[in-house]
Protein backbone atom coordinates (compact mmCIF):
# COMPACT_ATOMS: atom_id res chain seq x y z
CA UNK A 1 0.00 0.00 0.00
CA UNK A 2 2.65 2.12 0.81
CA UNK A 3 4.69 1.08 -2.10
CA UNK A 4 1.86 1.87 -4.36
CA UNK A 5 1.48 5.17 -2.62
CA UNK A 6 4.84 6.64 -2.61
CA UNK A 7 5.17 5.51 -6.18
CA UNK A 8 2.21 7.66 -7.11
CA UNK A 9 3.17 10.44 -5.31
CA UNK A 10 6.51 10.39 -7.52
CA UNK A 11 4.90 10.06 -10.51
CA UNK A 12 2.58 13.19 -9.26
CA UNK A 13 5.96 15.36 -8.64
CA UNK A 14 7.26 14.11 -11.83
CA UNK A 15 4.01 15.03 -13.86
CA UNK A 16 2.96 18.08 -11.49
CA UNK A 17 6.57 19.55 -11.36
CA UNK A 18 7.12 19.16 -14.96
CA UNK A 19 10.77 19.01 -14.18
CA UNK A 20 13.14 19.68 -17.40
CA UNK A 21 16.30 17.34 -18.45
CA UNK A 22 19.26 19.76 -19.10
CA UNK A 23 20.21 18.44 -23.08
CA UNK A 24 23.51 17.23 -21.05
CA UNK A 25 21.70 14.52 -18.95
CA UNK A 26 19.31 13.34 -21.59
CA UNK A 27 21.58 10.50 -22.08
CA UNK A 28 21.85 9.40 -18.36
CA UNK A 29 18.70 9.49 -17.04
CA UNK A 30 17.38 6.72 -19.16
CA UNK A 31 20.13 4.58 -17.56
CA UNK A 32 19.63 5.20 -14.06
CA UNK A 33 15.38 4.77 -14.77
CA UNK A 34 16.88 1.69 -16.12
CA UNK A 35 18.87 0.34 -12.88
CA UNK A 36 16.11 1.76 -10.59
CA UNK A 37 13.47 -0.76 -12.39
CA UNK A 38 16.16 -3.35 -11.84
CA UNK A 39 16.35 -2.60 -8.40
CA UNK A 40 12.90 -2.28 -7.62
CA UNK A 41 12.05 -5.95 -9.50
CA UNK A 42 15.19 -7.64 -7.75
CA UNK A 43 13.81 -5.81 -4.23
CA UNK A 44 10.13 -7.17 -5.48
CA UNK A 45 11.43 -10.78 -6.21
CA UNK A 46 13.34 -10.73 -2.95
CA UNK A 47 10.20 -9.76 -1.25
CA UNK A 48 8.44 -12.83 -2.90
CA UNK A 49 11.41 -15.14 -1.95
CA UNK A 50 11.29 -13.54 1.96
CA UNK A 51 14.87 -11.98 1.26
CA UNK A 52 13.72 -8.66 1.04
CA UNK A 53 15.94 -6.64 3.04
CA UNK A 54 15.23 -2.66 2.98
CA UNK A 55 18.89 -1.33 3.60
CA UNK A 56 19.71 -3.39 0.69
CA UNK A 57 17.05 -2.69 -1.55
CA UNK A 58 17.61 1.07 -0.97
CA UNK A 59 21.50 1.40 -1.33
CA UNK A 60 21.17 -0.86 -4.51
CA UNK A 61 18.67 1.14 -5.94
CA UNK A 62 20.63 4.21 -5.35
CA UNK A 63 23.94 3.07 -6.37
CA UNK A 64 22.70 1.01 -9.47
CA UNK A 65 21.12 3.77 -10.60
CA UNK A 66 23.94 6.54 -9.71
CA UNK A 67 26.67 3.64 -11.90
CA UNK A 68 24.64 3.42 -14.66
CA UNK A 69 24.57 6.96 -15.14
CA UNK A 70 28.07 7.17 -14.46
CA UNK A 71 29.65 4.08 -16.81
CA UNK A 72 27.74 5.44 -19.64
CA UNK A 73 28.96 9.58 -18.62
CA UNK A 74 32.24 7.93 -18.67
CA UNK A 75 31.60 5.83 -21.83
CA UNK A 76 31.00 8.47 -23.79
CA UNK A 77 34.22 10.33 -22.40
CA UNK A 78 36.16 7.52 -23.33
CA UNK A 79 34.74 7.35 -26.79
CA UNK A 80 32.50 4.11 -26.27
CA UNK A 81 29.37 5.97 -27.82
CA UNK A 82 27.45 2.48 -27.10
CA UNK A 83 27.88 2.48 -23.95
CA UNK A 84 24.03 2.47 -23.03
CA UNK A 85 23.70 -0.29 -24.98
CA UNK A 86 25.97 -2.31 -22.45
CA UNK A 87 24.00 -0.78 -19.76
CA UNK A 88 20.52 -1.72 -21.33
CA UNK A 89 21.36 -4.76 -22.49
CA UNK A 90 22.29 -5.68 -18.71
CA UNK A 91 19.66 -4.25 -16.98
CA UNK A 92 17.10 -5.57 -19.29
CA UNK A 93 18.15 -9.04 -18.98
CA UNK A 94 18.33 -8.76 -15.25
CA UNK A 95 14.91 -7.17 -15.30
CA UNK A 96 13.20 -10.14 -17.45
CA UNK A 97 15.17 -12.50 -14.96
CA UNK A 98 13.79 -10.89 -12.30
CA UNK A 99 10.16 -10.52 -14.40
CA UNK A 100 10.81 -14.41 -14.72
CA UNK A 101 11.58 -15.36 -11.13
CA UNK A 102 8.64 -13.05 -10.17
CA UNK A 103 6.15 -14.89 -12.35
CA UNK A 104 7.31 -18.66 -11.02
CA UNK A 105 6.88 -17.33 -7.55
CA UNK A 106 3.28 -16.10 -8.01
CA UNK A 107 1.86 -18.59 -11.06
CA UNK A 108 4.10 -21.28 -9.90
CA UNK A 109 4.89 -22.08 -13.74
CA UNK B 1 23.29 -12.35 -12.83
CA UNK B 2 20.40 -13.84 -10.73
CA UNK B 3 21.22 -11.89 -7.76
CA UNK B 4 18.63 -9.86 -6.36
CA UNK B 5 19.20 -6.15 -5.31
CA UNK B 6 17.20 -7.13 -2.21
CA UNK B 7 19.75 -9.48 -0.71
CA UNK B 8 19.66 -11.24 2.47
CA UNK B 9 17.16 -11.03 5.19
CA UNK B 10 18.31 -9.37 8.46
CA UNK B 11 17.95 -5.73 9.28
CA UNK B 12 14.35 -4.57 10.02
CA UNK B 13 13.18 -7.09 12.97
CA UNK B 14 12.27 -3.91 15.76
CA UNK B 15 9.39 -1.64 15.07
CA UNK B 16 11.66 1.19 14.81
CA UNK B 17 14.38 0.12 11.72
CA UNK B 18 11.34 -1.52 10.49
CA UNK B 19 9.27 1.97 10.04
CA UNK B 20 12.99 3.54 8.71
CA UNK B 21 13.07 0.80 6.01
CA UNK B 22 9.79 1.64 5.10
CA UNK B 23 10.43 5.58 4.81
CA UNK B 24 13.25 4.93 2.80
CA UNK B 25 11.39 2.49 0.43
CA UNK B 26 9.18 4.78 0.07
CA UNK B 27 11.50 7.67 -0.69
CA UNK B 28 13.13 5.58 -3.12
CA UNK B 29 9.76 4.45 -5.09
CA UNK B 30 8.82 8.15 -5.16
CA UNK B 31 12.08 8.54 -6.62
CA UNK B 32 11.32 5.95 -8.58
CA UNK B 33 8.33 7.55 -10.10
CA UNK B 34 9.62 10.79 -10.01
CA UNK B 35 12.49 9.67 -12.66
CA UNK B 36 10.01 7.97 -14.87
CA UNK B 37 7.72 10.51 -15.17
CA UNK B 38 10.32 12.65 -16.34
CA UNK B 39 12.28 10.34 -18.12
CA UNK B 40 8.76 9.57 -19.93
CA UNK B 41 7.93 13.06 -20.45
CA UNK B 42 11.39 13.63 -21.76
CA UNK B 43 10.72 11.10 -24.72
CA UNK B 44 7.28 12.09 -25.17
CA UNK B 45 8.74 15.88 -26.52
CA UNK B 46 11.76 13.48 -28.45
CA UNK B 47 9.05 11.63 -29.75
CA UNK B 48 7.61 14.05 -31.32
CA UNK B 49 10.26 15.89 -32.60
CA UNK B 50 11.21 12.09 -34.41
CA UNK B 51 8.02 12.08 -36.08
CA UNK B 52 8.08 15.34 -38.06
CA UNK B 53 12.05 14.17 -38.54
CA UNK B 54 11.02 12.74 -41.77
CA UNK B 55 9.86 15.53 -43.07
CA UNK B 56 12.87 17.77 -42.13
CA UNK B 57 14.05 18.06 -44.84
CA UNK B 58 11.42 19.88 -46.80
CA UNK B 59 10.79 21.81 -43.17
CA UNK B 60 14.22 22.97 -43.66
CA UNK B 61 13.92 24.17 -47.17
CA UNK B 62 11.19 25.93 -46.14
CA UNK B 63 12.49 27.01 -42.96
CA UNK B 64 15.22 28.24 -45.00
CA UNK B 65 13.18 30.14 -47.74
CA UNK B 66 10.77 31.53 -45.18
CA UNK B 67 14.13 33.07 -43.61
CA UNK B 68 15.39 34.26 -47.33
CA UNK B 69 11.79 35.78 -47.91
CA UNK B 70 11.88 37.51 -44.75
CA UNK B 71 15.42 38.84 -45.04
CA UNK B 72 14.76 40.08 -48.68
CA UNK B 73 11.79 42.12 -47.55
CA UNK B 74 13.50 43.88 -44.82
CA UNK B 75 16.30 44.32 -47.36
CA UNK B 76 13.23 46.04 -49.58
CA UNK B 77 11.92 47.75 -46.74
CA UNK B 78 15.44 49.32 -45.91
CA UNK B 79 16.03 50.53 -49.69
CA UNK B 80 12.97 52.09 -49.59
CA UNK B 81 13.45 53.90 -46.87
CA UNK B 82 17.07 54.63 -48.11
CA UNK B 83 15.48 55.21 -51.59
CA UNK B 84 13.33 58.14 -50.22
CA UNK B 85 15.71 59.30 -48.15
CA UNK B 86 17.79 60.31 -50.73
CA UNK B 87 15.21 61.71 -53.17
CA UNK B 88 14.13 64.13 -50.32
CA UNK B 89 17.37 65.03 -49.24
CA UNK B 90 18.46 65.46 -53.52
CA UNK B 91 14.98 67.44 -53.84
CA UNK B 92 16.08 69.32 -50.55
CA UNK B 93 19.40 70.13 -51.56
CA UNK B 94 18.57 71.10 -55.04
CA UNK B 95 15.95 73.46 -53.57
CA UNK B 96 18.45 75.07 -51.46
CA UNK B 97 20.81 75.55 -54.22
CA UNK B 98 17.99 77.27 -56.03
CA UNK B 99 17.16 79.52 -53.24
CA UNK B 100 21.18 79.97 -52.67
CA UNK B 101 21.21 80.94 -56.79
CA UNK B 102 18.86 83.16 -56.31
CA UNK B 103 19.66 84.92 -53.27
CA UNK B 104 23.44 85.35 -54.62
CA UNK B 105 22.22 86.41 -57.93
CA UNK B 106 19.87 89.54 -56.43
CA UNK B 107 23.16 90.34 -53.88
CA UNK B 108 25.23 90.28 -56.82
CA UNK B 109 23.05 93.08 -58.76
CA UNK B 110 22.43 94.50 -55.34
CA UNK B 111 26.02 95.00 -54.97
CA UNK B 112 26.73 95.80 -58.71
CA UNK B 113 29.46 92.68 -58.76
CA UNK B 114 28.07 91.93 -62.42
CA UNK B 115 27.30 93.51 -65.98
CA UNK B 116 23.18 93.62 -65.38
CA UNK B 117 21.26 94.49 -69.09
CA UNK B 118 17.52 94.74 -68.93
CA UNK B 119 14.64 97.60 -70.06
CA UNK B 120 15.70 100.87 -68.78
CA UNK B 121 16.38 104.85 -69.52
CA UNK B 122 19.21 106.91 -70.18
CA UNK B 123 20.09 110.73 -69.32
CA UNK B 124 22.52 112.82 -69.68
CA UNK B 125 22.78 115.50 -67.37
CA UNK B 126 24.29 118.95 -68.81
CA UNK B 127 26.54 121.21 -66.53
CA UNK B 128 27.32 124.23 -68.28
CA UNK B 129 27.66 126.29 -65.41
CA UNK B 130 29.28 123.84 -63.21
CA UNK B 131 26.01 124.57 -60.35
CA UNK B 132 25.06 120.76 -60.25
CA UNK B 133 25.81 119.57 -56.60
CA UNK B 134 26.14 115.85 -56.06
CA UNK B 135 22.83 116.41 -53.83
CA UNK B 136 21.20 116.43 -57.64
CA UNK B 137 22.87 113.23 -58.64
CA UNK B 138 21.76 111.87 -54.86
CA UNK B 139 17.90 112.98 -55.22
CA UNK B 140 17.80 110.82 -59.15
CA UNK B 141 19.29 108.23 -57.47
CA UNK B 142 16.84 107.92 -54.61
CA UNK B 143 14.05 109.33 -57.40
CA UNK B 144 15.29 106.24 -60.01
CA UNK B 145 15.16 103.78 -56.95
CA UNK B 146 11.99 104.87 -55.84
CA UNK B 147 10.30 104.15 -59.24
CA UNK B 148 11.43 100.52 -59.30
CA UNK B 149 15.03 100.84 -60.48
CA UNK B 150 16.91 98.02 -59.83
CA UNK B 151 20.71 98.94 -61.37
CA UNK B 152 22.23 102.39 -61.96
CA UNK B 153 25.40 104.09 -63.40
CA UNK B 154 26.13 107.23 -63.37
CA UNK B 155 29.18 108.36 -65.91
CA UNK B 156 30.61 104.77 -65.40
CA UNK B 157 30.41 104.19 -61.70
CA UNK B 158 27.75 100.95 -60.52
CA UNK B 159 25.82 102.98 -58.13
CA UNK B 160 25.39 100.62 -55.33
CA UNK B 161 24.30 100.59 -51.49
CA UNK B 162 27.45 102.11 -50.20
CA UNK B 163 28.25 104.90 -52.95
CA UNK B 164 28.15 108.31 -51.27
CA UNK B 165 27.93 111.49 -53.34
CA UNK B 166 30.75 114.18 -51.86
CA UNK B 167 32.25 117.39 -53.50
CA UNK B 168 31.23 120.59 -54.31
CA UNK B 169 29.54 121.55 -57.66
CA UNK B 170 31.61 120.55 -61.25
CA UNK B 171 34.16 118.18 -58.43
CA UNK B 172 31.60 115.71 -57.87
CA UNK B 173 32.26 112.63 -56.52
CA UNK B 174 30.67 109.27 -56.79
CA UNK B 175 32.01 106.82 -54.10
CA UNK B 176 35.72 107.03 -55.07
CA UNK B 177 35.34 108.23 -58.34
CA UNK B 178 35.43 111.77 -59.64
CA UNK B 179 32.82 112.79 -62.34
CA UNK B 180 32.51 115.48 -64.92
CA UNK B 181 29.78 116.83 -66.77
CA UNK B 182 27.59 115.82 -68.93
CA UNK B 183 26.42 113.17 -66.62
CA UNK B 184 25.26 110.16 -67.81
CA UNK B 185 22.34 108.22 -66.04
CA UNK B 186 21.75 104.49 -67.17
CA UNK B 187 18.85 102.87 -65.06
CA UNK B 188 17.71 99.59 -65.69
CA UNK B 189 13.95 98.97 -63.92
CA UNK B 190 10.44 99.56 -65.72
CA UNK B 191 11.11 102.13 -68.42
CA UNK B 192 8.27 103.81 -68.72
CA UNK B 193 7.50 104.12 -64.74
CA UNK B 194 11.54 105.61 -64.48
CA UNK B 195 10.93 108.31 -66.84
CA UNK B 196 7.80 109.42 -65.85
CA UNK B 197 9.15 109.89 -62.45
CA UNK B 198 11.72 111.61 -64.45
CA UNK B 199 9.56 114.33 -65.61
CA UNK B 200 7.13 114.38 -63.10
CA UNK B 201 6.51 118.28 -61.94
CA UNK B 202 8.88 119.40 -59.52
CA UNK B 203 11.07 115.96 -60.29
CA UNK B 204 14.58 116.00 -61.53
CA UNK B 205 14.13 116.87 -64.81
CA UNK B 206 12.22 120.31 -63.68
CA UNK B 207 14.46 120.65 -60.85
CA UNK B 208 17.45 120.55 -63.12
CA UNK B 209 15.99 122.94 -65.67
CA UNK B 210 15.35 125.60 -62.64
CA UNK B 211 18.69 125.04 -60.94
CA UNK B 212 21.37 124.10 -63.30
CA UNK B 213 19.19 125.63 -66.39
CA UNK B 214 19.85 122.33 -68.38
CA UNK B 215 17.36 120.37 -70.39
CA UNK B 216 17.26 117.04 -69.78
CA UNK B 217 16.48 114.41 -72.46
CA UNK B 218 14.56 110.97 -71.08
CA UNK B 219 15.19 108.46 -73.12
CA UNK B 220 13.67 104.75 -72.55
CA UNK B 221 15.16 102.03 -74.20
CA UNK B 222 13.98 98.50 -74.25
CA UNK B 223 17.52 97.44 -73.59
CA UNK B 224 20.19 98.93 -71.98
CA UNK B 225 23.40 97.44 -70.36
CA UNK B 226 25.30 98.38 -67.38
CA UNK B 227 28.60 96.81 -67.71
CA UNK B 228 30.58 98.66 -65.14
CA UNK B 229 31.13 96.62 -61.80
CA UNK B 230 31.65 97.21 -58.38
CA UNK B 231 34.22 95.82 -56.07
CA UNK B 232 32.95 93.06 -53.53
CA UNK B 233 32.86 95.30 -50.34
CA UNK B 234 34.61 94.28 -47.52
CA UNK B 235 33.20 94.19 -44.10
CA UNK B 236 35.84 95.34 -41.36
CA UNK B 237 33.42 96.34 -38.80
CA UNK B 238 29.91 94.91 -39.47
CA UNK B 239 29.53 91.35 -38.63
CA UNK B 240 26.41 88.85 -39.07
CA UNK B 241 24.57 88.84 -35.58
CA UNK B 242 24.28 84.97 -35.14
CA UNK B 243 20.75 84.01 -33.93
CA UNK B 244 22.49 81.14 -31.65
Amino acid sequence: MLVVLSLLVGIGLGVGLHPVVPPSWAPYLPMAVMAALDSVFGGLRARFEGTFNDRVFVISFLSNAILAALLVWAGTRLGVQEMEIAVVVVFGVRIFQNLAAIRRILFHA
Amino acid sequence: MTDTSGGASGGGTTPRSRARGQIAIALTLALLGFLLATQLRSQQGLAQRLSIERESDLGQILTELTTRSDQLSSEIVDLRVKLAQATGTEAQQRALITDARQQLEALQILLGLVPVKGPGIEMTFEDPKSTLGPDVLLDTVQELRDAGAEAIEISGVRIVASTAFTGPPGAIQVGRAAVRAPYQVTAIGPASTLAEAMRIPGGVVDSLAANAGTSVRVTEVSSVSILHVSALPVFVHARPKTRR
